[in-house]
């Protein structure tokens, strides 16, 4: 059985093909758009994709050495996102659907993420932190669905991190040799400036940092602030997940999303480890980013389990809750 | 945590529970039975960071037990701050969690939640969330209860802090006894109504547990952005 997933939730357009027995993964194609100043308007979004699909389908098809024929179902990230960029993969996905009488199965982005982390990593039953531009959240599964210990109050990590880093110039891009340029710049820190902790329970709160943060910046060395706005959020995130582990005593930690590929994050959540003596299972890079091959592995679980939407319900969801998705391929 | 310049003493510890930031232990403390509770530095912090998280939050601690206790709550009496080890040395509370009595049907649940109820009106009354408000974290001793763990706690005027205390005793009553539920929530009611706040702590409770993990009440919050 083979399922073709379409992803455009933010910045990225991509087709995945997946399928039911090793490698799993046959192809994995992806055009990420970067605004040359700001941050992403969602027009410009919806306008990027909609240029790049046909292209990124056909290299897609082409990876896999398959051909849309040859395709069990279509499925597609409705959710969570931008409206005007999911609009794009749906409308894809639906022509694909209706033209080549494909079922279409509807997935949700971070069970995407969280998924892709499973097969990738091997973990069992983990502990797993979901952290991309858009999501921050501490998750576990139990009894059908993914259970939310602790995610952001407000706005989250990744983006908190990105925000910043543009606001003083420092990017885009954000990413430089596989390194955060918040990491880059961190590293000619000297001294840890004064910036908001806010972990509440077992949740975070980052739109206070990033405010302090920018001010500070008017007055303070800027790879001070890199290094301090880095170090209360990275700790932030790690008291929170303390605390869940505590809660749920899991052995594992496995970490997915955009920020998975955060080599400070990796060494913090390293000494964690130690001290909590659990394992760390952190998703590849090339999975870590928005990807459709996490769509289609995750609707290819989803097919297998009878999961589809009529054309005429797949509606997109831009505030679709992870623990809202019932998960029956996970018993 | 040794006997330092002679300022204290403290004879053996017995670690009694490791929690995700700090570590409880049992010991006496000038003859007097007491607990200690250490804060952990994390080798993944910034050490200044380390520093002052958890030194903030020892004074902080204290500084709720304290203010509680002037609300005429009560608390286990602090014998010590130690501000360079981040510890707190308390009198030992010799009784029984609210979870325990209720297991084993040691007291009426009717006048347990009536005592819950007037701890939460003084707290709340003299600007106190708990925000860990469980049957575990109180402690019966003859005819007296008294209100531990002060971890999670912070200054608050808002409702909404309020009625997460509200939610999460509810929360913890469900999960020790069920069937003791109603009873205990009544006794609660009756005293805590006092509150001159109680009927938005209601309302808001109520919203807290329609709403799951805050899923409405966060969706409306970002879309009216």
């Amino acid at each position: 059985m083979k399922v073709l997933g379409i992803e455009s939730t933010a910045h990225t357009f991509g087709v995945g093909i997946a399928e039911d027995k090793p490698p799993f993964i046959l192809a994995n194609i992806r055009d990420t758009y970067i605004p040359k100043s700001g941050g992403m308007k969602p027009g410009d979004l919806a306008r990027h994709h909609a240029t790049v699909a046909p292209d990124i389908l056909a290299k897609a098809l082409e990876e896999a050495k398959t051909t849309i024929e040859d395709i069990d179902g279509i499925a597609v990230a409705l959710g969570p996102g931008m409206g005007p960029a999911l609009r794009v993969g749906a409308v894809v996905a639906r022509a694909l659907a209706l033209k080549y009488n494909k079922k279409l199965i509807p997935v949700n982005h971070g069970i995407g993420h969280i998924e892709i982390g499973y097969l990738t990593t091997g973990a069992k039953d983990p502990l797993i932190l979901y952290l991309s531009g858009g999501n921050t959240i501490i998750t576990t599964f139990y009894e059908g669905k993914f259970r939310i210990f602790g995610e952001t109050l407000d706005i989250a990590l990744g983006n908190m991190m990105d925000v910043f880093v543009r606001e003083v110039n420092l990017a885009p891009p954000y990413v430089v040799n596989g390194k955060h340029v918040i990491d880059i710049c961190a590293e000619n820190a000297r001294d840890l400036i004064d910036l908001p902790y806010v972990v509440k329970g077992q949740d975070m709160s980052f739109s206070g940092l990033l405010t302090a943060a920018l001010r500070a910046a008017k007055k303070y060395p800027i790879p001070d602030i890199c290094y301090s706005i880095r170090e209360n959020a990275f700790d932030m995130l790690l008291e929170a997940t303390e605390r869940a582990l505590a809660l749920t005593e899991k052995k594992e930690i496995m970490v997915v999303g955009g920020v998975a590929a955060s080599v400070s994050l990796r060494s913090k959540l390293n000494l964690l480890a130690k001290d909590w003596n659990v394992e760390i299972k952190i998703v590849p890079s090339q999975f870590s980013g928005d990807n459709g091959a996490m769509i289609a592995y995750a609707g290819l679980l989803a097919l297998k389990s009878g999961v589809t939407i009529p054309i005429e319900e797949s509606v997109v969801k831009p505030r679709w809750r992870i623990d809202e998705v019932d998960i029956p391929w996970r018993n | 945590m040794e006997n330092r310049r002679g300022r204290y003493s403290l004879e053996e510890l017995k670690l009694l529970k490791r929690g995700a930031e700090s570590q409880i232990y049992e010991t006496y403390f000038l003859g007097i039975h007491a607990i200690v509770k250490k804060r952990i530095s994390k080798a993944y912090r910034d050490p200044k960071l380390d520093r002052k998280i958890n030194l903030e939050r020892t004074i902080m601690e204290a500084k709720l037990m304290y203010n509680a206790l002037k609300s005429g709550i009560n608390v286990p009496a602090i014998l010590y701050i130690d501000k360079d080890n981040f510890s707190i040395i308390m009198e030992f509370i010799e009784g029984i969690t609210v979870k325990e009595v209720l297991w084993k049907n040691l007291y009426d649940p009717k006048k347990i939640g009536e005592m819950i109820g007037e701890i939460a009106l003084r707290l709340h009354s003299s600007q106190i969330a708990h925000g860990d408000l469980t049957t575990n974290n109180l402690i019966l001793k003859g005819n007296q209860l008294f209100l531990i763990d002060f971890g999670l706690s912070k200054r608050s005027n808002d409702v909404e802090d309020f009625a997460t205390d509200v939610h999460v005793f509810l929360r913890s009553l469900e999960s020790v006894h069920p069937d003791k539920k109603d009873e205990v929530f009544e006794g609660f009611k009756l005293t805590y109504s006092k509150f001159k706040l109680y009927e938005k702590v209601m309302e808001t409770l109520k919203d807290i547990r329609m709403r799951g993990r805050y899923v409405e009440e966060r969706r409306s919050k970002s879309s009216n952005r």
